[in-house]
């Protein structure tokens, strides 16, 4: 079970990766990563602003890129700029629903919005797309979930103590 | 095995940047009316599986996706040696890809700081050996 979800979220990486150069500018799929991985350098130094300039660029040069979308959608999470963010998290997964990334950045956003609902649903589905928990950002989702989870086992706790007093 | 959660979760939240989660769930979920019975169940069942090593390797931010770079920023710089920025850049402005220029303007300034860089570095190790 675990080894297909792996193969078939890398047969679903390579088939994603084939459409993203622009015909236009004659950019190729290893140009358009390499500048992608150089706005995420900017986006691990804190440099936000030209992370976000390299990002929107690469979503005009290809605008069915999931990988642009959902770049911009995790830089605009950080920002908690949390309705454009979702523009960006819900075209990434309408593209590519087998990318784990813009599910845990979308849960995020969900859970400041207090949507817990579907905030736990993407929590999950990112999850399941790691099994192994190799990947840092289903273990980010398996993070917020622990958080939520303790949220609620204090909530319990105080309750009770509450309730004890009262008798 | 969710003993482990109490004493590691405080701290691991507020490292990755997600301390901002416990008081937002603990004002919107009363566990008590029983509207989130389905999804506190999930949670359980998704906490009880967890091993407790992946507490390591949390990304600090959002994660980006695909273009989290594994390798080293010089392999990432090499792979657009080659690259014709001029036509690139022209191919923007006749097409009026305003957003795709300014991206392409912020590379082009990586690789030519980094490139003096490199250079620099040549310099250096060539001058001591010498």
């Amino acid at each position: 079970m675990r080894q297909a979800v792996e193969t078939n979220r890398q047969k679903a990486n390579i088939a994603q990766i084939l459409p993203f150069a622009s015909d236009n500018l004659r950019m190729s799929n290893e140009e358009f990563q390499a500048i992608g991985e150089i706005g995420a350098m900017f986006y691990e130094q804190g440099n936000l602003e030209k992370a976000q300039t390299i990002f929107e660029g690469l979503i005009e040069i290809s605008p069915d890129s999931d990988a642009a979308h959902s770049a911009l959608g995790a830089l605009l999470t950080k920002r908690r700029d949390d309705e454009n963010a979702l523009i960006h998290l819900n075209k990434a997964i309408e593209l590519n629903d087998l990318e784990i990334a813009p599910f845990v950045n979308r849960a995020e956003v969900y859970l400041r919005q207090q949507r817990f609902e579907t905030a736990v649903a993407d929590l999950k589905r990112a999850i399941e797309l790691d099994p192994q928990e190799k990947d840092a950002g289903a273990n980010r989702a398996r993070a917020m979930v622990l958080g939520i989870y303790q949220a609620i086992e204090t909530q319990k706790a105080q309750q009770n103590n509450f309730n004890l007093k009262e008798k | 095995m969710l003993g482990f959660v109490g004493k590691l979760v405080g701290s691991v939240l507020s490292k990755v940047g997600l301390d901002f989660l416990a008081p937002i769930v603990s004002m919107g979920i009363n566990f008590l009316t029983g509207n989130y019975a389905g999804m506190i169940g999930d949670i359980k069942n998704l906490v009880s599986q967890f091993s407790n090593s992946f507490l390591d390797r949390v990304s600090k931010n959002p994660p980006l996706g695909r273009f989290n770079s594994n390798g080293s920023n010089e392999s990432t710089s090499s792979r657009l040696l080659n690259s014709d920025f001029g036509s690139w850049r022209n191919q923007t402005r006749e097409n009026n890809l305003s957003r795709a220029d300014a991206a392409l303007d912020v590379v082009y300034d990586y690789l030519s700081a980094s490139s003096r860089i490199q250079s620099a570095r040549v310099n250096i190790q060539f001058n001591y050996a010498a």
